[in-house]
């Protein structure tokens, strides 16, 4: 068809431009470039639109389903017109804002003490800086449960020969206990947002503040501070929407004190005592939930912008000259310590105890000679730790694997593309961003119980799908950094020395960016093997993982064995977290 | 042979405003020539360089690449860049950091349709590299090598296919000056010994002069002029391209008598020249003189032989340049520049005559 119209035009053309007809290989194409974009753009219509549209038609249906007839508002009256619900969305607000503030007031004390100072051990510290990394909130918490417990807490138990009794009645099962906790656990994310900024920071505009007779006050306040801003503000709405749809600490920590927010409600919903979930009031709930993140994603990808267009001012090859510290090294360097030792090192120790001793009763000197591996021996015998073990690794392995391939080729298309609307791929990658972990399960729950053509309900494909859609944004957005720092050249080069598109990514574009693909692959399997909130919502009796065995283990009044989970998934978590430091540092000197 | 006809692009900037970076480009280039696309930035000669290449696609328009036509928007025929048998060495040089000399150089063999066997590959990247000079180089990571050698590297690399077609974008522009005019005499030596049809693309005039057989000069997305070096510099046909190419004084004036033995008025004098067609009695124009057309004598000197136009001045300034003292000279209404050798310098105050040949005199209308 196309060929007859071709053809005629061809005998103009030829004449006109002294052309022979004869064109091997040439073919007629449409304006080239569609066949990517549209694909991904469909692909990310399925992974983020569609789970995030089901929930919100699920939230009008009378039954609470997304396939099931009629409309209704009867579910968000329902919540609405409860004076709890209030309580809940302050509740909520409060915990992410007080926790977003604590995190970045200490991320960002860290970062300025160890890229801008004279502190001793800094090269130290901001290589171990991501060791936190391997202590996910989950596992944090669980430590500061076992270290501060009223009563039965280790440092209760510890501190009340000294103190008194009066120690024992302190309780971390509120608010402040949350913000505390939820705080310490978004240090490394905030560090490694804000570290860049501070080190970037182009000396010259501080100094020229300085003799243009600054004091060093005023050149923080009115230079240094406002070149920080635009990262302070993405960190900042990064963690505010993180902090609202979080669910580790408020699982393990709010529940004791019965201090929930929107997310343990929505748990606490879709595992109700007796009967059938109430499905309708979850999906309004994580509707009205979505909308609130959603404006959150809205300034956080204002900010982000912003972001970028500041960096482009910062260079390289210069020295920061370092503020010196003089007689408050010392102190600096104490405070550093104090953040890991709250961090790191106190809740592992105290996961270490509680999987050594025979029973959980805080620090006692008699249980010293009763220390043994029994709890593990018993955690190893049980064929369901094992196929945890076989499930997590699986799943993180296939959804790394995934979740990069994907996140370098919608990176690609983003930064590449000449088509306008890409920039559509690059919001509905970051969609997720703005959808709880929780209610991200619910969809996956929706849409696959009653699809029954895809049977992965109840398998590990489910979840590995459900951590490829929630990983997306980040590793979307690294793989973008990665692909802006090689030169458009360098693929044109290949594509007129005769490289396919293919070839060209194969050849050229991966090799360029292994040191940003080892660092996401190992990135995704760290989190993966520690995600615990979209696995909860998916796990059937085939599928548990390991954090979900824990959980539960924890759940049931097994505390020990628990531990012993913790403690082996620390050190494999650390492992990985050391190779990604390593690498990271391969990619920064490289 | 390399043709291109009619080729349009706009870009949309941010604030809405539509941009001409092609506006009707055509031209027709000979084997084995050296075709100069010569303009300011933003003139549409990269986005010319690159729709030829593939790597950007016109709005309308055709191209064809020797018998094979490999754009041509009226049949919506648009051959990808890698399958249009070019060669082309981009202004980054764009060496692969990731590999060694000789696999970037050997990258086009491995990527092509048609499987070459490892023994044709060695053969052909050592007869690329000793085209240019990069023999014993192979195993040298890309990250270790100089502006120089990556610059030979890239032409190695654009020639290992044997292409039929050389594109070069600004390929000189990050060399050092010492070395870019030793680049210029190597690139053309390998250019005419090979016999490639290339394509070079340049902001510099005084590369375009020195290493084209045509020079088309550019100017807001339309060529507004293309013949051989000599010719656009002697004979520039508006003012953009006499301004943009060389050095030149601007007299305005007014055409006195039109037609072979013309004549145009300027303040204080009449000056003959050649008055191109189309320019009628009384049209506004201006007189573009180049300033080493000058010749700067000593008032009251006797005239040189024949009927060269004379116009009397006064230096204002006489600035020394090594190999040339430039003098401005305030003379029928105008400041001139004129080049004269050192040692027979005026001092400022001087009261001159400025000597010029008619048939360097260039009548140019006043707008174009």
């Amino acid at each position: 068809m196309g060929d007859r119209r071709g053809s005629l035009a061809l005998a103009g053309a030829g004449a006109s431009m002294g052309v022979a007809a004869a064109e091997p290989r040439a073919r007629k194409h449409l304006p080239r470039g569609y066949t990517l974009p549209v694909a991904l753009a469909i692909l990310l219509a399925l992974l983020t639109v569609v789970p995030v549209a089901t929930v919100i038609v699920a939230s009008f249906r009378p039954s609470g389903l997304p396939l099931s007839d009629g409309w209704t508002l009867a579910h968000f009256a329902k919540v609405w017109s409860s004076a709890y619900s209030y309580r809940l969305v302050w509740q909520t607000l409060v915990f992410a804002a007080g926790s977003t503030a604590f995190g970045i007031a200490l991320a960002a004390a860290l970062a300025w003490l160890v890229e801008r100072t004279d502190m001793p051990g800094r090269d130290f510290f901001r290589t171990g800086i991501l060791m936190p990394m391997a202590t996910p909130p989950l596992l944090l918490a669980i430590g500061w449960v076992l270290l501060m417990s009223p009563a039965i807490g280790i440092v209760p138990t510890l501190l009340a020969p000294v103190f008194g009794e009066g120690v024992k009645s302190f309780s971390i099962f509120n608010l402040p206990g949350m913000i505390f906790v939820q705080g310490l656990a978004y240090v490394p994310t905030s560090f490694l947002m804000l570290a860049p900024a501070m080190r970037n920071m182009d000396p010259v505009y501080e100094e020229a503040a300085r003799t243009s007779g600054a004091a060093f006050g005023q050149t923080l306040r009115r230079v240094s501070l406002p070149f920080l801003v635009p990262a302070l503000l993405s960190v900042t709405t990064l963690l505010m929407i993180v902090g609202m749809l979080t669910f580790d600490v408020p699982a393990v920590i709010g529940q004791r004190g019965n201090v929930n927010v929107m997310s343990s409600e929505i748990f606490n919903l879709m595992n109700p005592a007796n009967g059938l979930p109430a499905y309708g009031e979850i999906a309004a709930l994580n509707s009205t939930l979505f909308v609130l993140l959603a404006l959150g994603l809205w300034v956080y990808y204002r900010a982000t912008q912003q972001s970028e267009r500041f960096a482009t001012i910062s260079g390289k090859g210069y020295k920061a000259t370092r503020f010196k510290l003089g007689r408050w090294r010392s102190v600096a360097a104490a405070f550093v310590t104090l953040y890991f030792l709250l961090a790191v090192v106190l809740p592992f120790l105290a996961l270490l105890w509680t999987s050594l001793v025979p029973y959980f009763a805080g620090f006692q000197t008699k249980l010293l000679g009763e220390l043994s591996l029994k709890a593990y021996a018993t955690l190893l015998g049980q064929p369901r730790i094992w196929e945890g073990v076989v499930n997590s690794t699986v799943i993180a392995v296939v959804a790394a694997l995934a979740t990069t391939a994907l996140a370098l080729f919608v990176a690609w298309t983003i930064v590449r593309s000449k088509l306008r609307w890409v920039r559509v791929l690059d919001v509905m990658s970051m969609i997720p961003i703005s959808v709880p972990f929780l209610m991200m399960g619910v969809a996956l729950v929706f849409i696959f119980f009653g699809l029954r053509a895809v049977p992965i309900y109840g398998t590990v494909w489910i979840i590995a799908l459900g951590h490829l859609i929630v990983f997306l944004p980040l590793a979307a957005r690294m793989m973008q950094s990665g692909v802006l720092q090689v030169h458009r050249e360098l693929e044109e080069a290949a594509s007129v020395s005769g490289a396919t598109f293919l070839q060209n990514i194969r050849r050229v574009v991966v090799p360029l960016l292994k040191p940003t693909i080892f660092a996401l692959l190992i990135w995704l399997v760290v989190h993966s093997l520690r995600e615990f909130s979209v696995a909860v919502m998916l796990i059937a009796r085939q599928n548990e993982v390991l954090s979900t065995i824990l959980f539960s283990l924890w759940d049931q009044g097994e505390p020990g064995q628990a531990a012993a989970i913790a403690v082996i998934l620390m050190l494999v978590l650390g492992g990985l977290v050391a190779a990604f430091t390593g690498l990271t540092r391969a990619r920064q000197e490289a | 042979m390399l043709a291109a006809e009619a080729l349009e692009k706009r870009f949309a900037l941010h604030d809405g405003r539509i941009v001409n970076a092609m506006d009707g480009v055509g031209f027709r280039i000979e084997p084995g020539q050296l075709y100069t696309l010569l303009g300011p930035s933003g003139c549409g000669k990269t986005t010319t360089l690159r729709s030829i290449a593939g790597l950007e696609t016109p709005d309308s328009g055709r191209i064809a690449i020797g018998d094979m036509a490999v754009f041509d928007s009226a049949r919506r025929l648009l051959v990808p860049a890698n399958r249009r048998k070019i060669g082309m060495v981009f202004q980054s040089y764009a060496i692969w950091p990731h590999m060694d000399v000789y696999e970037n150089v050997a990258f086009p063999l491995r990527v092509s349709g048609e499987r070459v066997r490892e023994g044709d590959v060695a053969a052909r990247v050592a007869k690329a590299l000793a085209t240019v000079r990069m023999e014993g180089f192979e195993r040298r990571p890309a990250t270790r090598l100089s502006g120089g050698q990556q610059q030979r590297l890239a032409l190695a690399r654009a020639l290992v296919m044997e292409p039929r077609v050389l594109l070069l974008d600004e390929p000189l522009s990050n060399l050092d000056a010492k070395l870019r005019e030793s680049m210029r005499l190597e690139l053309r030596r390998i250019q005419k010994s090979l016999g490639i049809t290339t394509v070079y693309v340049t902001h510099d005039q005084t590369e375009a002069l020195a290493m084209s057989d045509v020079v088309a000069v550019m100017e807001n997305g339309r060529i507004v002029q293309q013949g051989d070096p000599r010719t656009i510099y002697s004979r520039p046909a508006t003012r953009f391209v006499a301004e943009f190419i060389g050095s030149t004084n601007f007299v305005p004036g007014r055409i006195a008598r039109a037609g072979a033995d013309a004549l145009v008025e300027i303040e204080g004098g009449r000056l003959r020249c050649a008055v191109p067609a189309g320019l009628d009695t009384g049209a506004r124009v201006l007189v573009s003189i180049r300033p080493e057309d000058i010749a700067v004598r000593a008032a009251g000197a006797a005239a040189a032989a024949g009927d060269g136009n004379r116009i009397a001045g006064r230096v204002v300034e006489q600035i020394f340049l090594g190999s040339l003292a430039d003098h401005v000279i305030a003379a029928g209404g105008a400041e001139f520049h004129a080049w004269c050798h050192p040692a027979a310098a005026f001092s400022p105050g001087s009261e001159v005559v400025l000597e010029v040949d008619p048939a360097r005199c260039i009548v140019l209308p006043e707008k174009t």
